[in-house]
């Protein structure tokens, strides 16, 4: 509906923007013209308008929820309040009227707290929210729902292009993603959490197995001619190199080994991720023009400044984490102590390990790589494999591989920590110390910290040890850039490489860094979502925005208000989950094949008719929410933090039901925020007056008359309800023309119709006769005769 | 269902004592004879106003009176006339505004009901000083008795060339009628009271425009509180020399006030403005146990206490203190009442009276009732108290109508004069008065913020 | 004076200024005359960028148009099948429920306990009528209906509302604000006042004995039937404080054991029924 027409029937195509829905001004010509002063600056208003009207024309954002410009200012929301000076309290913008000489202030701490109750209010008996907490947690953002919905009709390729908006690479995280959506899926309320990973990895499949370009969530803009080094094509360099090669720019990706994708490749382990099917799915950035440059290491082949000089426009340095830490206990330069990085690099590619076979294998760690070593290890056939980790199962990154590890064979040992590795005369390994710990007061992430304990000591005896407690970014090339980029490049205590928050964008105005190199070593699906989100960083810049400028920053940073969770989903039939197939132990342990066999196209569907679509439909155009991030009204009774009420105005709150009757307009009564416009619309403007405040008190509603279906109403499903509501409240819902009919023999000409329609789309054409049409044929089939001779001039 | 010796429902017992200027032909006027008044002297100000004085003079007699509207506002009357008469614009209309929004406010119903005729003459005073044509008297629909002898009385003056048609003879002309409005709290508020005359349901409307500028059907509208009609109608009849005689300098004349509560002889009396506190009580008897505080002004005023009863009853003494002056009511509460419990009572009134239109007063009175029923069940959080007064002020601050804007009243002025009543409840669930019946609880641990 | 052959020379002279006058006809469709902006020609439906209907099938156009002239149909969301309906089944176009304007069936959705009340519609007329049907008269015809039947019966509310011309909504929306019944209530309604006075003078202790007394809260029924408890601010006790309104009729002052007393001789009278109040007058 947001089309224009050039009025020949076609669209033009162009998206109105918000200003276009400014309203014109001034509507009498020659209104005396008045000077005001808004936020300290003299400016220059009309008489007549009220101060909304004026901060509009001027380009001044003020909040105002209940504001509809077709009508008298109604003020029931009161966030449009302002600061005049000589006013003892704050008047309300949209209905104060502007005079010669007014002080006017806009945003002041008084006016955001004032705004900021209003809203806190309004969201304290508002039982509904915006993403679901699924998408929320997941760093990338991906449209859960959305997708799970095209799965549950089986449109896979459909259900792929939603998935690719936020994550490029479905089906390679759809096998190594740690999934934290599942941990916050509300259908654990009802029975157990969605399949998420696993759904998405299926419909990502079925895409990648037919010989077809790749769907791209949008289409490819046009080349801008701007050109982007992308530095690394682990997961953050990919993903940033995919969403700036869709915005038009185009992308050299470097890369230090042979091959694609960095840790995703030498890091993971092919019976987690088959490494044909991840370069099948990474090839869809090559698809889109990137070019690979293999074989260029940073530091070694060429520097920052290279590439600068080169004429690039913007430079992604997206490394990763390359260097494990040190455990820092004696002995560790013995002989048999492996890095467990390079044990990971070696093994995936598909090298023997002599150190492994038929060895006695300490690892050491609990985290991705700990788990990855281990189970490496049993495929490289070691003896005996134990994994030591220094706090509990719970606190495991990995537990949910741990119990497969122990299927498999190894042996696992929570609450130790290493004091010294034990060596023979010639420096080889022969055991490890350890030291008992025990878990004391939690820290401020709620993780309690190990404590040893002191007596407790005892060995394990073992030919290898594996250490991987972690990695850090490779930073050295930093020393041989010249010095004047070397200063401006800034490393922080961790050993990570410091870039801003939300613009990822470093000392050097032109190079932007995300992902591990950044925030150390994480998961995937936290790199590519870095990527992702670094990527239109560097898109806004590449286009002419300054990435200062606080507008901007709010964009870049997808600022999310997170909300009650009210709704409890108590009702629905319980179903199960439908689990994945995968080999048994025996199976797998000799075998680099991937183990799980992934979901029937049944299963995937079953599995996603479970979602519950707990998300706002109106979410992308919901003042309520875009006024919520603006005044930080993060209403945290949040997921994780059940007993947390940031909101201090919690109390009872309405749930009302979902009216869903009306063939047009879908009316959810929880999320009315009891604004009036719909009423107000609804009588002055269309004239049908469905709608009115009923009840009194707490309980009033902007609702139908004893809240009756629409459909009860003298609705003329005109849908200008919903057009106005500013909330998800009212909502046209689409329908589908099947015919229209013209009765020749009566119509007169009057192009009434045309004028009603809501739509603009109906019109009275150029054509000036039907000349092949009788009077006496009464009924015309507009619609065919509109299919038959499209107009296209 | 009259009393037989003043005319009056059983619901209204005047006081003896007190300034009785109003009230002082009620029982000896009869209501539902014109002559009866006329013989007291009635019609005189009409005479004086529309032979004598002209329109810009009976307005400059009430400035010279300094009447201020009676219904809480406390706002020049003479300035309100003076805009309405300014305003451009056909079909003028006044509006007695006898809706009486909170049910113990007697004054307007005593007048209506004891002597209909002076508020009678007071709309016709003002709708020529305003150069208005017509008049709606809006009653409160379940005061059957006043609607009768207002529309009885209408129609007498209308025989007798009083109202209707060329007053007195002159080219004058004002049609006057009875309007019954709804039973709420809401539905006194000026604007809304004007949306509701339109057919509309009856929520208040964002000012400006003024009624005065643009009101009923878009015409210039005066709405007065009845009772200051009744006034202007003495004022125009015994001279503005006459009215200042009692009363303080910034607001003379009298008031009607409705006292109740823990009180020997509940009833209505007439004092005059600058009365300080304890006289009010002494004409109801004094209060019936230790008097511990006096709410003024209703849900949108504020308590005082015992100490501060030499306060004078007049708008900025009230206002002062926080309370207001409200329609005249004057709730008296002794040593048994609990403080908290009070102010729950009155804002718990604003919620469920609430019209629903602003959000801070939809949703924040009823946030505001909520903490403070945590706060007597000693289970607050650990900011209510800091809460309620934030709240409070932000409500104030981004108000619709004064009804919201006031309605934090009562709870604020006993949270600053009853803090301990507060603190033992929310840290002990103990009532210090000894009214709530809530069981004590164990003393919290961290000491509350706010206090 | 005629002169032969003039007529014949005139009828010439028109054809000669015709023959070398410039041609108006245009070759339509292949030549197209520019029209004005304004000119209502053939209808078009139009689409949008993606080569969509704009329609949304919302029968606006359809409703408009002072001749009938339309009729369109399509789905729905839900795959449920939408027709506006051709102007011979004009009676299901004029219908409010847009149910049986698509043609389909449909059950209104009415509030039986409001509905059941047979209204006296000739006597409703004559309070509407009394007023002038203005609709700043709606809080009194609302008071005189509350009077005759104890509460707004709904249609009474749709009678109002269809011979005032006032929308459905707006009228029960006053009707919410202004403190009317929208429920009858069994048996005696009994109101005790919880206004300031009354609840300062002792109402919360009368209003506990009743509840006590009756067994039931505030908005419930007893069991037999005979007595409706509700609260109330509005009873306007004024000086009667602590009071309560029977139907009514005001009682009051009142200490605790009066209160009972009244309350128990009323419940003894015959309540005013359905049917009895459908007929007083």
């Amino acid at each position: 509906m947001s089309f224009t027409t050039d009025g020949n029937g076609n669209g033009r195509g162009a998206p109105l923007r918000p200003e276009d829905y400014v309203p014109i001004w001034p509507m009498v010509p020659g209104t005396r013209k008045i000077t005001v002063t808004i936020n300290g600056e003299e400016v220059q208003a009309e008489e007549g308008q009220t101060i909304l009207q004026a901060t509009r024309v001027l380009g001044i954002d003020v909040p105002t929820l209940c504001y509809e410009p077709k009508l008298a200012p109604y003020g029931a929301c009161r966030i449009c309040v302002v600061e005049v000076e000589g006013e003892e309290n704050t008047p309300i913008s949209c209905g104060t009227q502007i005079e010669e000489g007014m002080v006017i202030t806009t945003h002041s701490d008084r006016l955001v707290e004032n705004r900021r109750m209003v809203l806190e209010l309004i969201f304290s008996d508002h039982d509904a929210y915006c993403l679901p907490p699924c998408q929320f947690k997941c760093p990338t953002r991906v449209d859960i729902p959305g997708y799970l919905k095209q799965n549950t009709l089986g449109n896979w390729e459909e259900a792929t292009r939603i998935l690719k908006r936020s994550l490029p690479f479905p089906a390679i995280l759809g096998r190594v993603c740690p999934a934290p959506c599942e941990t916050h899926c509300r259908r654990e309320e009802v029975d157990t959490a969605i399949a998420i990973r696993d759904s998405h990895r299926y419909c990502a499949d079925r895409v990648l197995e037919v010989d077809a370009p790749a769907p791209t969530p949008w289409p490819k803009e046009p080349d801008s001619g701007r050109r982007v080094a992308v530095i690394g094509s682990g997961p953050a360099g990919m993903s940033a190199a995919y969403y700036l090669q869709l915005r038009g720019h185009h992308c050299d990706v470097y890369e230090a080994d042979p091959e694609q994708g960095g840790m995703l490749r030498y890091g993971i382990p092919a019976y987690r991720l088959p490494k044909e099917w991840m370069d099948r799915e990474l090839n869809h950035v090559w698809e889109l023009g990137a070019t690979f440059k293999p074989n260029m290491r940073l530091g070694r082949d060429f520097h920052v400044a290279d590439l600068l000089e080169q004429g690039y426009d913007a430079v992604y340095v997206g490394i990763g984490c390359y260097k494990s830490n040190e455990m820092g206990i004696p002995g560790e330069d013995a002989d048999g102590v492996v890095n467990a990085l390079e044990n990971l690099y070696n093994s995936s590619r598909g090298v023997e390990i002599p150190a492994l076979k038929d060895a006695r294998v300490v690892v050491i760690g609990g985290g991705f790589t700990a788990i990855d070593c281990t189970r490496t290890s049993i495929r490289q056939s070691a003896a005996e494999v134990t994994l030591v980790y220094r706090r509990d199962l719970k606190d495991m990154p990995a537990q949910d591989e741990v119990h497969e590890a122990i299927e498999e064979g190894a042996r696992v040992i929570f609450q130790a920590a290493p004091v010294r590795i034990i060596t023979d005369s010639k420096n080889k390994v022969t055991g490890v110390e350890f030291q008992r710990m025990h878990l004391g007061e939690p820290d401020e992430k709620g993780r309690r910290r190990p404590e040893p304990m002191p007596g407790t000591e005892f060995t394990v005896s073992c030919d290898t040890v594996l250490g991987a407690i972690g990695q850090g970014p490779e930073l050295s090339w930093i020393d041989s850039e010249p010095g004047e980029i070397r200063a401006q490049l800034e490393t922080s205590r961790r050993g990570t490489l410091v870039s801003e928050d939300d613009i990822f964008r470093t000392g050097l105005p032109k190079v932007f860094a995300s992902g591990d190199v950044r925030a150390g070593a994480t998961t995937v699906v936290e790199a590519i979502g870095e990527g992702r989100r670094a990527s239109y960083a560097i898109d806004y810049w590449l286009r002419g925005h300054d990435l200062d400028d606080p507008q901007v920053r709010r964009i870049v940073s997808e600022p999310q208000p997170s909300f009650l969770t009210i709704v409890p989903f108590t009702d629905d039939v319980k179903e199960p989950k439908a689990v994945m197939g995968k080999l048994g132990p025996e199976e797998r342990n000799r075998s680099f094949g991937e183990y799980e066999h992934g979901y029937t196209g049944d299963q995937a569907m079953a599995e996603a008719a479970r979602c519950l679509q707990c998300t706002c439909e109106a979410i992308g155009h919901c003042d309520l929410r875009e006024a919520a991030i603006e005044y930080e009204t993060t209403l945290n009774m949040a997921i994780d933090e059940r007993s947390i009420q940031d909101n201090p105005y919690v109390g009872v709150n309405h749930g009302y039901g979902r009216d869903e009757t009306h063939s047009f307009i879908l009316r959810d009564y929880s999320r009315c925020i009891d604004c009036g416009r719909c009423a107000q619309v609804c009588k002055d403007i269309v004239g049908a007056g469905c709608y009115d405040f009923i009840g009194k008190g707490f309980d009033s509603l902007v609702t139908t008359a004893d809240f009756v279906s629409l459909n009860e109403t003298p609705c003329v499903s005109c849908g200008r309800c919903a057009e106005t509501c500013p909330v998800g409240a009212l909502m046209p819902r689409p329908r589908t023309l099947e015919t229209y009919q013209l009765d020749m023999s009566r119509c007169i000409f009057c192009g009434i119709c045309a004028d009603a329609c809501p739509y603009d789309a109906l019109r009275c054409g150029p054509e000036f006769e039907f000349s092949e049409y009788q009077r006496d044929l009464p009924m015309l089939d507009i619609l065919e005769m509109s299919d038959r001779e499209r107009p296209t001039r | 269902m009259s009393d037989s010796s003043t005319g009056l429902s059983p619901q209204i017992r005047i006081l003896p004592g007190g300034d009785q200027r109003l009230l002082a032909e009620i029982g000896i006027v009869d209501p539902t004879s014109l002559e009866s008044y006329r013989k007291a002297g009635g019609y005189a100000g009409l005479a004086r106003a529309v032979r004598k004085l002209g329109p810009e003079g009976t307005i400059d007699e009430v400035a010279a009176a300094g009447l201020r509207g009676r219904g809480g506002g406390g706002y020049p009357t003479a300035d309100k006339w003076r805009a309405a008469r300014a305003a451009p614009g056909d079909g003028k209309v006044v509006v007695a505004n006898l809706i009486g929004a909170d049910p113990t406010a007697l004054g307007d119903r005593a007048l209506a009901e004891g002597n209909p005729h002076l508020l009678l003459e007071g709309v016709l005073v003002a709708a020529f000083a305003t150069g208005a044509s017509d008049a709606i008297i809006a009653v409160r629909r379940d005061w059957t008795v006043a609607i009768e002898r207002l529309r009885a009385a209408i129609a007498d003056a209308e025989a007798a060339h009083l109202a209707g048609y060329l007053v007195m003879g002159t080219d004058f002309s004002c049609v006057v009628r009875v309007w019954e409005g709804a039973a709420a709290l809401v539905a006194g508020e000026e604007t809304a009271l004007l949306a509701a005359l339109a057919g509309d349901r009856g929520m208040p409307v964002i000012r400006p425009p003024y009624p005065t500028e643009r009101g009923l059907g878009g015409a210039p509208t005066t709405v007065q509180n009845g009772e200051t009609l009744a006034h202007a109608a003495w004022i125009a009849r015994n001279s503005a020399k006459k009215f200042r005689a009692i009363g303080s300098k910034e607001a003379p004349g009298t008031k009607l006030v409705s006292v109740y509560g823990r009180v020997a002889e509940p009833g209505l009396v007439e004092v005059a403005l600058g009365t300080p506190l304890s006289g009010i009580l002494a004409f109801a008897g004094g209060g019936t146990g230790t008097t511990k505080a006096v709410f003024i002004g209703g849900p949108g005023g504020g308590a005082l206490t015992a100490k501060e009863l030499d306060t004078p009853y007049d708008y900025a003494s009230l206002h002062a203190a926080g309370a207001g002056i409200g329609l005249g009511q004057f709730l008296v509460a002794d040593g048994d009442t609990c403080m908290v419990d009070s102010a729950r009572f009155f804002l718990d009134y604003s919620a469920r009276e609430a019209c629903g239109k602003a959000v801070p007063c939809r949703i924040g009175t009823k946030r505001l009732v909520e903490t403070l029923d945590r706060i007597l069940v000693a289970t607050p959080r650990p900011n209510d108290l800091l809460l309620l007064r934030e709240l409070a002020r932000k409500m104030t601050d981004t108000a619709l109508c004064h009804l919201e804007a006031r309605a934090p009243g009562p709870m604020l002025t006993t949270l600053d004069r009853f803090p301990d009543e507060y603190r033992a409840h929310a840290e002990r669930g103990e009532c210090l008065a000894g009214a709530c019946r809530t069981s004590p609880q164990p003393p919290l641990l961290a000491p509350l913020a706010g206090l | 004076m005629r002169i032969p052959g003039a007529g014949i020379l005139k009828g010439l002279r028109q054809t000669a200024r015709n023959y070398w006058a410039p041609k108006v006809t245009n070759q339509y469709p292949e030549s197209r005359p520019t029209m004005p902006d304004r000119w209502r020609g053939r209808l078009d439906l139009i689409y949008d960028p993606f080569g969509e209907h704009k329609c949304e099938v919302c029968f606006q156009c359809a409703q408009v148009c002072p001749v009938e002239a339309i009729d369109m149909s399509g789905f729905d969301s839900t795959g449920r099948r939408i027709r506006y309906g051709l102007p011979e089944i004009y009676d299901e176009r004029q219908d409010p429920n847009a149910y049986r304007r698509a043609g389909l069936p449909a059950e209104p959705m009415r509030n039986a306990a409001r509905w059941d009340q047979e209204i006296d519609t000739p006597w409703l007329h004559g309070v509407i009528d009394g007023f002038g049907g203005r609709p700043e008269a709606l809080v009194a015809i609302f008071s005189a209906v509350e009077q005759r039947y104890g509460y707004l019966p709904e249609r009474a509310l749709r009678e109002v509302s269809e011979r005032m011309s006032i929308h459905w909504a707006q009228i029960f929306g006053a009707a919410g604000l202004g403190g009317f019944r929208l429920l009858p209530a069994d048996g005696h309604l009994v109101t005790v006042c919880t206004c300031a006075a009354c609840r300062f003078a002792g109402g919360e202790a009368l209003l506990e004995a009743l509840r006590a007394d009756l067994g039931v809260s505030p908005g419930e029924t007893t069991a037999d039937g005979a007595i409706s408890l509700a609260t109330s601010d509005e009873v306007a006790a004024g000086a009667l404080s602590p009071a309560l309104r029977i139907d009514t009729m005001v009682y009051g002052p009142l200490t605790v054991e009066q209160g009972r007393h009244v309350v128990a001789e009323r419940r003894k009278a015959p309540a005013r029924t359905k049917a009895a109040a459908g007929k007083a007058s």
